[in-house]
């Protein structure tokens, strides 16, 4: 009877272990929705500090509205599956908000109140007629204390790596409704417009789009003559073709105490044609003189930094990618590690025939590289840069001169004035009250300043960091795979004193490289090289052989071969035909070497998880048989 | 598996489902700033509605604009005197307001009131409304209503808390008292009227008459010779300015203007006894002013003599307690309908060669 009461209790036990198991699973999908451990390395799955800081510091509600079509998205796996992702984030953000961010999502059917909303904040049915007929929405739209609206108008799946920076930059933009402004004074057309060149509109450059995001970028023209006082940060680019006035006007406002971020260059090749479309060059070099030379600061813009250390390799149009000692890939030491402009910036910046900045030797201000060159590096004129067609030749002028470069650096310390006589013009004979009273208000020197200057301006430009692709939507996304937006964005968030700006990292670029596979590439490579050099050295060898033996037959005036020549020419066929296997057979090696690889790998993880239960069960088997041993012996003992 | 085990598993998967069934149901709001989002802007104000009594209407540095009082006649606009107020408005005011329901937190921040115009209406630049509500038992709520978002949503802020909101309705709150007076003067068919009588302060007259309520169109009575009408129902409009007849202004009745000779004198007789005299006075300046008196004649069809002149007494009776006391401007187009003169019906002579 005992025994049948334990197996009715056995089978009820194993229906209640089922209820509770489906229990539990629903509870946690509740309770534990979104608790993980992140142990990837870059911690792609976690909220950055500077995300959380920013989301912490709210202090006035914003409202989120998360419309994705339901019903019209079932038979949509990526699209759904992304916006589970999005939605989990958006929950993140949250929390994390305690309690100044509240979310709502909402499903527009067609033709449905919700709808009307999605289309009033601006969203857009995604029209996706090759995947539906249905409208489908996928976006955000955001309010926040004071009225003010964004949006995402869609989230694409291609750009999951930068959900998060998007997000937050959004939340950004609503949470400070006075956004430092930024005057713009640039020599390149960052901003879209006319290009001469192409007849055509040209977009803005997307480093001036995403500043525009962050903060208020006023442009102004390079005849200006004054600075208005909201103008909290001067962003010069590329200024070629300042008028006096507005050299002196730039003079005295960062004589006044303002700040600037400066991009000059001895070669901006994004300016070469535009400002020259005959490609002569003019225009295509900039400096800020006379101020620099005030300051101090030393710049050439006849000469360009090459950098053997940071070279980065393009695709001269031979198929062969091949190094270009002019275009740079700065990463690692290259950054300044401690500066907040320029710390965390893993992905590297990429430069274009950059410039060098250097201190004159009596100057009284300081100079903080936040960009350099390596030790193999050293100063070539921009001359020899133009119309580049193979970038190889280079090499021919180049002489490291075992210095690091500066490429960018923070100024700061005492700036005197470039304008000693006063501004430009007073110097009139008959000077009236006008004049007088500018003179007065003249100043001529600083004590303090806070200047960033970057000997490049294309890296401004898309190419050095944006790369466009078409997405599975349809649309044409810009992804960045280096820091240049985040380098630029630092800089002018520590200048114009937003620096909760600066946390918030874009991750589009954080590569995982299978490093064990390369290098076994890399291993095979050399080996493949070694041996197809040797093949070529023994081709040729036998191929002078062969022209030796048919010199002496013609010197004999036979058109027949010889038998020496028939015994060289199986030479070299035989020849031919060993080092061809041995080539293919490093191929082979290479490849089975990887194989091998991918299969213990794959053992591992099939293995692995199996073996790690039967051990733990064979173990806790045996680790209670004792004590059911002692317990029957001591019930026998009873 | 014994006894015990088994209780213990059982609890275990009770607790478990549970947990899941209140998961379920808690739906996981994430979010707590919107807490208040869906709850009433003015709380109790649905319950008590009836015990509202007054309704203020206060704009930019703290100047009234318009005052409602409700009294046993209903509602009055006491920048005009005490004149009725349109019932109809303040009504749909009211439900407005017990119906408004949060949509989302805005600002607490002082400084950024004036971005949603819920500024403190003390300021002389406040560009919202503060709206009063008093009720019987003497409590009071002012609500500032600041700009309108969208087509149907407003900023408001309570006038004594630092929480903005946005509100789901865009109540209807007119700065001007003259928007908030009763707009109808008077009311009248003109399938009603048999006869109108216009004597004008030189003498001139106007009879215009219908035989019968079927009939199309009024005559003139005592048309000239050689004369005729413009066209067959020239003379209707004037028979109709009693229909739905607004007001531009009201004001209480001058007794010095009521010694002053009329204008005019228009006299609209009904078929049913009914008699409503308009007169028009001169004003200082702007237009007329119109005084407005009711009375009975003998009915036209004696058989109903009696029933019909009960009813039309009173209504006349109701016309002079309502109207008696006031008078009124009326638009200039329905003014110059009133005092119609006999060559503004007629067809104008040939030219004279």
């Amino acid at each position: 009877m005992n025994g049948a009461r334990q197996q009715r209790y056995a089978w009820a036990s194993l229906a209640v272990l089922v209820v509770g198991f489906v229990a539990a699973v629903i509870a946690s999908n509740t309770f534990l929705r979104g608790i993980k451990l992140d142990l990837t390395e870059n911690r792609l799955y976690t909220l950055a500090p500077g995300t959380r800081d920013l989301l912490g510091d709210l202090s006035e509600p914003i409202n989120l509205y998360f419309f994705f079509s339901d019903e019209s998205t079932a038979d949509i796996q990526v699209l759904r599956a992304y916006a589970g992702r999005v939605e989990e984030m958006l929950e993140e953000f949250v929390l994390a908000a305690d309690g100044m961010l509240r979310l709502e999502v909402i499903d527009p059917a067609p033709f449905s109140e919700e709808e009307d909303r999605a289309a009033a904040f601006g969203l857009a049915d995604q029209g996706l007629g090759a995947l539906g007929g249905d409208s489908i929405y996928f976006g955000l739209a955001a309010t926040n204390a004071i009225g003010e609206e964004a949006i995402i108008d869609v989230f694409d799946p291609d750009k999951e790596s930068s959900l998060e920076y998007d997000l937050a930059r959004l939340i950004y933009s609503l949470s400070t409704p006075e956004k430092s402004v930024i005057g713009l004074i640039s020599g390149v057309p960052m901003t879209g417009g006319f290009d001469p060149r192409t007849q055509q509109m040209q977009p803005p450059w997307v480093m001036s789009q995403q500043m525009r995001q962050l903060f208020e970028v006023r442009t102004l023209a390079t005849s200006l003559t004054e600075i208005d006082d909201e103008i909290g940060l001067l962003w010069i680019v590329h200024p070629t073709g300042l008028s006096e006035a507005a050299l002196y006007a730039i003079d005295q406002y960062l004589l006044g105490g303002g700040r600037a971020l400066i991009f000059v260059d001895p070669l901006a090749e994004v300016a070469s044609l535009a400002a020259d479309p005959t490609g002569a060059g003019a225009g295509a070099s900039s400096s800020l003189e006379p101020l620099f030379s005030a300051w101090g600061l030393q710049f050439d813009p006849g000469r360009v930094v090459a950098d053997n250390d940071h070279a980065l390799a393009v695709n001269a149009g031979g198929g062969r990618p091949v190094v270009h000692i002019g275009l740079l890939g700065l990463d690692g030491d290259a950054l300044a590690g401690d500066d907040l402009v320029t710390a965390g910036i893993a992905a590297g910046i990429n430069l274009g025939t950059a410039g060098s900045l250097s201190l004159a030797a009596d100057a009284a201000i300081e100079l903080e590289p936040l960009l350099e060159s390596g030790v193999d590096s050293g100063l070539m004129a921009a001359a020899d840069f133009r119309f580049l067609t193979d970038p190889l030749t280079l090499r021919d002028n180049f002489v490291a001169d075992g210095e690091r470069h500066v490429l960018a650096a923070r100024i700061s310390g005492p700036l005197a004035t470039a304008f000693p006589d006063g501004p430009p013009g007073s110097g009139d004979a008959d000077a009236d009250d006008t004049a007088a009273a500018a003179d007065d208000a003249h100043i001529a020197s600083t004590e303090t300043s806070n200047l960033i200057v970057v000997a490049d301006v294309d890296l401004l430009s898309d190419r050095l960091w944006i790369q466009r692709q078409r997405s599975i939507l349809g649309r044409e996304i810009a992804s960045a795979f280096a820091g240049n937006g985040d380098f630029v964005a630092n800089a002018m968030a520590n200048l114009a004193g937003a620096e909760e700006l600066i946390g918030l990292k874009s991750r589009d670029t954080y590569l995982r490289p299978f490093d064990r596979v390369e290098a076994l590439q890399r291993e095979a490579d050399e080996r493949f090289r070694a041996t197809e050099q040797e093949l070529q050295a023994r081709l040729a060898e036998a191929e002078s052989r062969l022209d030796q033996l048919q010199q002496a037959r013609e010197d004999q005036g036979s058109l027949l071969l010889s038998p020496e020549q028939e015994e060289e020419i199986d030479r070299f066929r035989a020849e031919q035909l060993r080092i061809r296997q041995e080539l293919r057979s490093v191929q082979r090696n290479l490849d089975s070497s990887i194989d091998r690889l991918g299969a213990r790998l794959k053992l591992i993880n099939i293995l692995v998880i199996p073996l790690a239960l039967g051990l733990i069960a064979v173990l806790a088997v045996v680790l209670r048989r004792p004590r059911r041993r002692k317990s029957g012996s001591g019930a026998r003992a009873a | 598996m014994n006894r015990r085990s088994f209780i213990v598993l059982v609890v275990a998967a009770v607790a478990l489902a549970l947990l899941a069934v209140l998961g379920q149901r808690g739906g996981g709001d994430t979010s707590i700033a919107g807490a208040t989002a869906g709850s009433a802007v003015l709380p109790g104000l649905a319950q008590g509605i009836d015990e509202v009594v007054g309704i203020t209407v206060t704009g930019a540095g703290g100047e009234r604009l318009v005052t409602l009082e409700s009294g046993e006649d209903g509602w009055r606009v006491a920048e005009r005197d005490g004149y009725p107020a349109a019932t109809s408005r303040v009504n749909a005011l009211l439900i407005d307001l017990a119906e408004a329901r949060i949509v989302e937190e805005k600002t607490a921040d002082p400084a950024f009131y004036d971005r949603l115009g819920v500024e403190p209406l003390a300021d002389a630049t406040a560009t919202g409304l503060e709206l009063g509500i008093e009720s019987a038992d003497g409590s009071r709520r002012a609500l500032i209503l600041g700009d309108a978002y969208g087509n149907d949503e407003r900023y408001a802020r309570a006038a004594d808390g630092e929480r903005s909101v946005l509100i789901d309705r865009d109540p209807d709150v007119a700065r001007d008292p003259a928007d908030w007076v009763e707009p109808v003067i008077v009311d009248i068919a003109a399938e009603r009227i048999r006869r109108v009588a216009i004597a004008h302060a030189d003498g001139e007259t106007l009879v215009l008459e219908k035989p019968d309520p079927a009939a199309a169109n009024f005559d003139v009575v005592d048309l000239p010779a050689g004369r005729e009408l413009d066209y067959a129902g020239v003379a209707n409009v004037t028979a109709e300015v009693l229909e739905a007849l607004n007001l531009d202004e009201v004001a209480p009745r001058d007794p010095e203007a009521a010694a002053s000779v009329a204008l005019a004198v228009a006299e609209f007789t009904g078929f049913d006894g009914l008699v409503v005299t308009v007169t028009a006075r001169a004003a200082d300046e702007g237009a007329a002013w119109l005084e407005f008196a009711a009375g009975t004649a003998a009915a036209a069809a004696e058989a109903e003599a009696a029933a019909v002149s009960d009813a039309v007494a009173a209504e006349a009776a109701a016309l002079n307690a309502r109207l008696g006391a006031w008078r009124y401007r009326i638009p200039a187009f329905k003014y110059s309908q009133l005092t119609r003169r006999l060559e503004d019906l007629l067809s104008p002579l040939p030219a004279a060669e």
